[in-house]
C-alpha cells in the first residue's frame, strides 16, 4: 500500500474504527486512543496489508486492541465504560445523542451496553460493519458455529430489549 | 413447522443466509398461521435496523492530524497544524512550566543583574515561545485529566517532551532535532 492508499484508507476508516472502538470499550477516551493506534499500526504494516483487505485488519485489530484494553481494566479492578452513554455537551455524539434515530435506536445503544465484549464485537462486525462470517469468527478466533449461535443469541436479546422498552411488539 | 422454537431458529438462519429452499417454505407455512412468530421476526429485524442506524462516532480532527503526523504527513492540501493529541498536551504543560521557569530565568521580577543580557529579538522570541506554549497548553486543560494520568503512569509521554519546538536556556533553535511540526 503505498502512501495515498494509506490516506484513502484513513480517510474512509477512521468513522467506522472509532465507532467500533467506541462500542466496544464504552469509553470516549480509551475509544479514541486505541483508534489512533490502529491507525498508526496500518501505516507500519503498510506493506504487507492489501488496501482492499484493509478495513477488516482495522477491524480485527482494533478488536484485539479494545480486549486488551478490557483484560487490563480488569486485572487493576478498575470500572470503566457506560460514559459512552451519557449526554455529551461537545459535538461528538454519546448515544443519548448517538440516538438521532429515536427510542429505538436509544434502546438499542442501552441494549449493546449490556452483551458480553465478545458478542457485542460480534453483533457490531456483522450488523453494524457488514463483515463476512468467516472474517468475523477469524477475528473474535471462535469457530464459524460459536459465532452464528453468539448473533442469535444477540439478536434475540435487543429484540427483547426492544419489546420490554415497548417499542416493538 | 410446526413448533415455535424451530421457527424462530429458522427466521435466524435465514437472516445468516443458511436457510435453504424447504426450510424457507416450511417456515413461511409457519408464519402464516402464528402471529407471535411473525411479531418475533418483526422485532428481530427492528433490532437489526437499528443497530445499522446508529451514527458513527466521528473520528475527532485533532486525532486524525495526529495519525497523520506520525504516519505519512497530512494529505495535500491539509496541514499539520492543528496536531493536538492528548499527550502533546500533556507535553505542552509540562513546556509551560519549563517557559515560565525560562521567563524568570530571563529577567522576570527583582533578581540580580546577569552577566549578559537578553537581546529584544531573543525577548521577542521567547514571548513567541511562550503564547505558542500557552496555546498548546489551553488545549491540553480541556483534555480529559484521568487521560493523562493513565498516560503518564503507562510511560507513553515522556520521549515527546524532547519534542517541543521551544528554545531551552543553553540550547540553539532546532539543536534539539525538532522540526515544529
Amino acid at each position: 500500500m503505498d502512501t495515498d492508499a494509506y490516506r484513502d484508507v484513513v480517510l474512509r476508516s477512521k468513522d467506522r474504527v472509532h465507532s467500533y472502538a467506541s462500542w466496544i470499550l464504552k469509553d470516549r477516551e480509551e475509544a479514541l486512543d486505541v483508534s489512533q493506534e490502529v491507525l498508526v499500526r496500518l501505516w507500519n504494516h503498510r506493506d504487507t496489508v492489501r488496501e482492499e483487505a484493509a478495513m477488516s485488519w482495522l477491524l480485527r485489530v482494533t478488536y484485539r486492541l479494545c480486549i486488551d484494553r478490557t483484560r487490563r481494566r480488569k486485572v487493576r479492578g478498575e470500572v470503566h465504560g457506560d460514559n459512552l452513554f451519557d449526554p455529551m455537551p461537545s459535538a461528538a455524539p454519546g448515544p443519548a445523542r448517538l440516538a438521532e434515530s429515536g427510542e429505538v435506536g436509544d434502546r438499542i445503544a442501552q441494549a449493546l451496553g449490556e452483551l458480553s465484549d465478545v458478542d457485542r464485537a460480534a453483533v457490531l462486525l456483522r450488523e453494524v460493519q457488514g463483515m463476512a462470517y468467516d472474517e468475523i469468527a477469524k477475528t473474535l478466533e471462535i469457530p464459524i458455529g460459536t459465532l452464528k449461535a453468539k448473533l442469535h443469541r444477540s439478536r434475540d436479546r435487543l429484540r427483547q430489549h426492544l419489546v420490554e422498552a415497548g417499542v416493538t411488539p | 413447522m410446526n413448533d415455535c422454537t424451530e421457527a424462530r431458529a429458522a427466521i435466524q438462519e435465514r437472516i445468516d443466509g443458511d436457510l435453504d429452499a424447504v426450510g424457507s417454505l416450511s417456515l413461511a407455512g409457519h408464519l402464516e398461521r402464528c402471529e407471535a412468530c411473525r411479531e418475533y421476526e418483526d422485532g428481530i429485524e427492528q433490532a437489526r435496523r437499528a443497530l445499522r442506524d446508529l451514527p458513527h462516532v466521528p473520528f475527532p480532527d485533532d486525532a486524525l492530524a495526529e495519525v497523520w503526523a506520525q504516519t505519512s504527513g497530512p494529505p495535500p492540501g491539509e496541514t499539520a497544524t492543528t496536531s493536538r493529541s492528548r499527550w502533546r498536551a500533556f507535553a505542552a504543560v509540562a513546556a509551560s512550566l519549563a517557559v515560565l521557569s525560562v521567563a524568570v530565568w530571563l529577567g522576570v521580577g527583582n533578581r540580580a543583574p546577569q552577566p549578559t543580557q537578553p537581546t529584544d529579538a531573543e525577548v521577542a522570541q521567547a514571548a513567541e515561545d511562550a503564547r505558542m506554549v500557552l496555546a498548546l497548553a489551553s488545549g491540553a486543560i480541556k483534555r480529559s485529566e484521568q487521560a493523562v494520568i493513565r498516560e503518564v503512569l503507562t510511560d507513553r509521554v515522556s520521549p515527546t517532551l524532547q519534542k517541543i519546538p521551544i528554545r531551552w536556556p543553553g540550547r540553539h533553535a532546532n539543536d534539539d532535532g525538532s522540526n515544529g511540526a
